[in-house]
């Protein structure tokens, strides 16, 4: 019950988030200075006729109030119609479906590499001898610090042009699939790993810990059953950074090694000024971000009775 | 040591020569153990007692290899039931722990794992170290719960820890330490974070398991918890054994120094009147109920009397009155809990008001409501006949001034940017002093609460507890108040810091007529300090009187149980106390 | 744009239960008593402080380690690799990697520090807005930043310049807005930590008035945390910026950047890789040693807090 009232008070939140992502953008998008109408018929180079760009503007309501055509934004939003693109003269839906299938197996191939490898580090490494801490750690802040095109940069030099093992970059096949994911999970392993070890360090250090060493529970074991549950709430809470990284490395990453994807098509809209698939990418990202925080939030009341029961 | 057993009796549950604790290497190497030598046989109590940082932890977990990461550990002997225990490996050891050495650490909120259910870490002992089958496991933790007091233990075995109260929990606690029925049991602090009510019962458990196979290792800071329980003790300081042996001979008899200034630091009904680091000197001639007309003249030259309003006034005169405050917060679910309900009293001037409590009975909420931080849904505090909001409305500064508080944890109550000079500087800046005699009046605070005067450079954080507690109490006279409100001012101090705080507190007293609302979960620390005592439960004032009288015919049950829990300590005080 | 390794600031502690009465457990272990407060110099401190030295020179006078021009070009000289002629090789125009790299290390600082400028300044602003405000404010204000916190940082700064376009300045306006969130979260929980501290409430009991406490108490201990972690900020969004211009929307070529530079050098990885790996490497020792640096100041800023 109480679980089930959760729930519904979050998706509620997450129906507030997507909501305050569309107006945020449609009101930043409103307040640009330029001329809309110009850009939807292709610039200033275009050099429409005066007709055309009335036509236009009585076309896209953008001669109407602000009220009129914020509310057929939201009124068009709720059927699912983000519009069309100026650029590609497609429907944003169909823009975004198109490349969201690549972008879905980088971001899954990268998290399938980057949990484990976070994971086993952290258990390994939490609580030992200090130069093994200093050493992971060492690698943890290299990894989270530099840009994340600096390791894809690093990875192409060492794999690709070095020893040929892997393509420099495109969408064939699963081999072109390796850097690509390799290079967003050692950027995601970097900072989740330093959390994770560091919350592993404090549970170790707590009395409970203690208890089952005393009853005669092995290292390794302890680690397991009892400290890395505890460590692993609030990597948890971190999920929403690994989507950003995701979403926002698909960008970098997309473009270095010549990949499809939404990271291609955002920057692609970006220099173009294709506002509609600009709002569209972040109305995903948020819904992304909020069915992401859905699903951790239901985890959490598998790892954490205080949840259900205080 | 000596052995007063016959030769075919068994060998000891642990035995110990001369361990050795290092931590650290290089110029971070600490010896925190020195040629410790100790014995447990079966069906006997050890109790090792000793102040933080005596190294009483860690000889502890030294017994079943638990020292921690980064230990050098070195010992002559070491044998667990009487097989060499020395250079043991992590795999030997693991197989001892639990099956035949069970541990009990105090605060089981932290000490059992909150994601896991009670049944679920009761079991784990049996599941590691037995061959019962899931369904069998689970019979024998009813089985464990129920034997150690746990009602209901099917439905509590369900439960999370945070789910249990706190003396249910410890019990669980020792349900799981005794699942694999050890024969050696060590027991660190195993009443420190429960209620005195509580902490009785548990303690009563743990004297009841010392069988005739069972050996206890009971280690504690308090000599009074463990004079029930052992049957030898040993005190340790500064990581030795300094004296050992038989309770009666420990408690009556105390041979060295220390040990007989631990004694004399407790506080009690007794040592009411005298100072608690030297009992051969009273406080004043017949105590601190003696009606003082002026505030006693400071040796130091130039310090003002910080209670400057109501003098000369007879002590006793009320200063402050509390009638019928009331306050309740949201409760869980909607509800509201009523934390504080219909508490009256007056302070009189120099005098101290007890209020005693153990922990949700609204003590603190008491306290800030009379400080003026916190609203009362209903009632009145008056100092000197005037209400919170007149004052205010009156812009009185002075009044604001007058009534000070020092907390259990004063750290939290200093800005982490200031050192002690800033911290104790404002406070004299606030109380109107003029700035050229600012730097002086720190210093001269300083030295009337006996810190030296290169403290001032120093942040808090950097000082020990005591002396946080002596800068909190000097910024608390800067403000030169009538009233100071103490809210367990000294229960994160090991006994001898205590005294010496409490013997402050009393001076302080005595030189400048303040009056103290003195909030302590120790009745021991409340009979010592108090005129009066008010005795809250729930939020409501059961008791309330002289304290002698309180305590001499409590009127209600449960004052009658938390006086019966006080550990007694046998024929010590007539014998410490010079007469 | 970097991942930036941000984590979410912990929630503003729950109300301190009473205190249970007890003496706290100290930790048995004393090597692990004090850890966070013993101040020692360690090898990545001094290499760390050792290149931002060199990096100040590099911002304040490049001439003294670079006499020459950054933007001559020498079409006869290009490709040169690492050698005698040129430290660290020449690019596709001839150009001397080094001198370029050496020009290059102000407009890397200059984003950084002026996207951070605008990330503390807006978010302690939003922050303390929220912070010290009553419940209506306050909640309006986290359900605002809840909306942009759901919308990663790079993206925010992609939608930025996208609406504004791009360029060095407005790389820096991209970034600092889009970091404004996370330091507005910071800002309010530490609000509410210090408003709820003892020290407060005891200025508060010595009479002082309620403006003097926020000024001499409140305020201070909220902005500090927050500014020992825009250092490691300031890293983080020369990161960013560098990877705007890599993706072409920053610093505009033949301008003397990082990110531009390498950028340009893709092109070229597999005949003349130095133009990768030079300008690679001083953009994450810069990143790295303000990152090193950032978070030995954070170590020793909490072991100062109670």
């Amino acid at each position: 019950m109480a679980v089930l009232r959760r729930i519904l008070t979050r998706l509620l939140v997450g129906f507030g988030v997507l909501w305050g992502a569309a107006s945020l953008t449609f009101l930043a998008v409103y307040l640009i200075p330029g001329d809309t109408a110009l850009l939807i018929l292709g610039g200033p180079d275009a050099r429409p006729t005066a007709e055309t760009l009335a036509q236009v503007r009585a076309d896209y309501l953008l001669d109407q109030p602000f009220i009129v055509q914020y509310g057929s934004y939201l009124g068009n939003l709720l059927q699912g119609d983000l519009g069309q693109s100026y650029r590609l003269r497609l429907p944003v839906t169909e823009a975004i479906g198109q490349q969201i299938g690549a972008t879905a197996a980088l971001s899954a191939a990268a998290v399938a590499l980057a949990l484990p490898l976070t994971f086993a580090v952290a258990i390994l490494s939490a609580q030992r001898a200090s130069w093994i801490r200093s050493i992971v750690s060492g690698i943890e802040v290299v990894f989270a610090a530099t840009p994340t095109f600096i390791i894809g940069f690093a990875l192409l030099i060492v794999f690709s042009f070095t020893l040929h093992w892997f393509p420099i970059g495109g969408n064939q096949g699963p081999v072109a699939l390796v850097l690509p994911a390799l290079t967003l999970a050692l950027a995601i392993f970097g900072t989740l790993s330093q959390v994770l070890r560091n919350e592993l360090e404090d549970v170790l250090e707590q009395p409970f810990i203690l208890t089952a060493r005393s009853r005669g529970m092995r290292d390794l074991p302890v680690r397991i059953r009892h400290a890395l549950r505890h460590a692993a709430i609030p990597v948890m809470t971190m999920s929403g950074f690994v989507v950003a990284a995701l979403l926002g490395g698909s960008v970098i990453v997309e473009t270095l090694f010549s990949r499809q994807g939404i990271g291609a098509l955002t920057l692609a809209s970006v220099y173009n000024k294709d506002l509609p698939v600009i709002i569209g990418i972040v109305l995903l990202s948020a819904a992304v971000y909020v069915v992401v925080n859905l699903v951790i939030d239901l985890l959490y009341t598998l790892i954490d009775p205080k949840v259900v029961t205080a | 040591m000596s052995s007063t057993l016959s030769p075919v009796a068994p060998p000891p549950l642990v035995e110990l020569r001369n361990l050795t604790v290092e931590f650290g290497r290089g110029i971070n190497r600490r010896e925190v153990v020195r040629g410790v030598s100790l014995t447990v046989r079966q069906g006997e109590c050890l109790a090792l007692v000793g102040e933080s940082g005596s190294g009483k932890s860690v000889t502890a977990r030294t017994l079943v290899g638990l020292t921690g990461s980064g230990a050098t550990v070195h010992a002559d002997t070491q044998r667990f039931n009487g097989v060499n225990a020395l250079n043991w490996t992590e795999r030997q050891w693991s197989r001892v722990r639990g099956r035949d050495a069970g541990f009990i650490l105090q605060d089981a909120l932290s000490s059992l794992d909150s994601l896991r259910t009670v049944g679920n870490e009761v079991g784990e002992v049996l599941r590691l170290h037995g061959d019962l089958d899931r369904a069998r496991r689970h019979a024998r933790v009813v089985e464990l719960l129920a034997s150690v007091g746990v009602p209901e233990p099917e439905v509590r075995a369900r439960q999370y820890p945070h789910q249990l109260s706190g003396g249910l929990r410890q019990r669980a606690l020792i349900a799981s330490a005794i699942a694999a029925d050890p024969g050696l049991l060590i027991a660190d602090e195993p009443t420190t974070a429960l209620d005195a009510t509580i902490a009785a019962q548990v303690l009563r458990l743990l004297g009841g398991l010392k069988g005739t196979r069972t050996g206890v290792l009971v280690v504690s800071h308090d000599l009074a918890v463990v004079a029930d329980l052992a049957d030898r003790v040993a005190v340790m300081r500064d990581g030795e054994i300094v004296e050992e042996g038989s309770v009666q001979a420990i408690l009556q008899d105390p041979r060295h120094p220390y040990t007989q200034g631990l004694l004399a630091a407790i506080p009690s009904r007794s040592s009411r009147g005298y100072r608690l680091t030297d009992r051969s000197r009273p406080v004043a001639p017949g105590g601190p109920s003696l009606p003082r007309l002026t505030p006693a003249p400071s040796p130091s030259e130039g310090i003002r009397s910080p209670a400057p309003v109501s003098l000369p006034a007879a002590q006793g005169t009320p200063i402050l009155a509390v009638q019928g405050i009331k306050r309740s917060y949201p409760g869980p679910g909607g509800g509201t809990r009523t934390a504080v309900d219909d508490v009256s009293f007056t302070l009189g001037t120099g005098t101290t008001l007890g209020i005693v409590g153990e922990s949700g009975s609204g003590k603190t909420t008491v306290a800030r409501i009379v400080l003026g931080v916190e609203q009362a849904d209903n009632g009145s505090v008056r100092l000197h006949g005037r209400t919170w909001e007149e004052h205010r409305a009156a812009r009185d500064a002075s009044a604001r001034r007058s009534v000070q508080m020092i907390y259990q944890d004063p750290l939290h109550s200093f800005d982490p940017r200031r050192t002690v000079r800033q911290v104790i500087g404002q406070a004299v800046a606030a109380a109107g002093t003029p700035r050229r005699a600012r730097a002086d009046r720190v210093l001269e605070l300083l030295d009337l609460v006996g810190l030296a005067s290169d403290k001032a450079r120093s942040r808090p954080l950097d000082l020990s507890g005591g002396q946080r507690q002596r800068v909190a109490i000097a910024r608390a006279l800067a403000a030169e108040p009538e009233v100071i409100i103490c809210d367990e001012p000294v229960s994160a101090l090991d006994v001898t810091v205590q005294a010496r705080i409490l013997d402050l507190l009393t001076e302080l007293q005595e030189r400048f007529g303040l009056s103290y609302l003195f909030i302590s979960h120790d009745l021991g620390v409340i009979q010592h300090v108090s005129k009066d005592v008010l005795v809250l439960r729930d939020g409501v004032v059961l008791e309330h009187g002289p304290v002698d009288d309180v305590f001499d015919n409590p009127r209600h049950d449960y004052t009658r149980r938390l006086i019966n829990a006080i550990p007694a300590l046998p024929a010590l005080r007539k014998d410490t106390i010079p007469s | 744009m970097s991942l930036t390794a941000r984590t979410l600031p912990p929630a503003a502690a729950p109300p301190a239960p009473t205190a249970p009465p007890a003496p706290a457990t100290p930790d048995p272990n004393p090597a692990h008593r004090g850890r966070a407060r013993r101040w020692r110099v360690r090898p990545g401190i001094l290499l760390a402080s050792a290149f931002l030295l060199w990096l100040a020179t590099a911002v304040l006078a490049p001439g003294l380690l670079a006499s020459g021009d950054p933007y001559a070009v020498d079409p006869a000289g290009s490709f040169q690799a690492p050698g005698s002629g040129a430290w660290f090789g020449t690019d596709d125009s001839g150009a001397d990697n080094y001198t370029r790299i050496v020009h290059g290390a102000a407009t890397s600082l200059y984003i950084g520090i002026g996207a951070t400028a605008i990330g503390v300044v807006g978010g302690t602003a939003i922050g303390l807005l929220a912070g010290l405000n009553g419940r209506l404010v306050e909640a309006s204000v986290m359900r605002f930043l809840d909306v942009t916190l759901a919308i990663p940082e790079i993206l925010l700064a992609l939608v930025v310049i996208g609406i504004i376009g791009g360029g060095t300045e407005n790389a820096i306006l991209a970034i600092g807005a889009g970091s404004i969130a996370y330091y507005a979260r910071i800002t309010r929980a530490q609000t509410h930590l210090v408003r709820r501290s003892g020290y407060v409430e005891a200025a508060r009991t010595l009479g002082l008035p309620a403006w003097r406490v926020l000024l001499t108490h409140t305020v201070p201990n909220v902005i500090k945390p927050v500014l020992v972690l825009a250092t490691i900020g300031v890293g983080s969004a020369i990161g960013a910026g560098a990877s705007l211009s890599f993706l072409g929307l920053g610093t505009p070529p033949p301008a003397p950047e990082w990110g531009a530079m390498l950028s340009s050098g893709r092109n070229f990885i597999s005949n003349a890789p130095w133009m990768i790996t030079f300008p690679a490497a001083f953009l994450v020792a810069t990143v790295l040693s303000i990152t090193v640096i950032g978070r030995e100041l954070r170590r020793r800023a909490e072991g100062r807090l109670p």
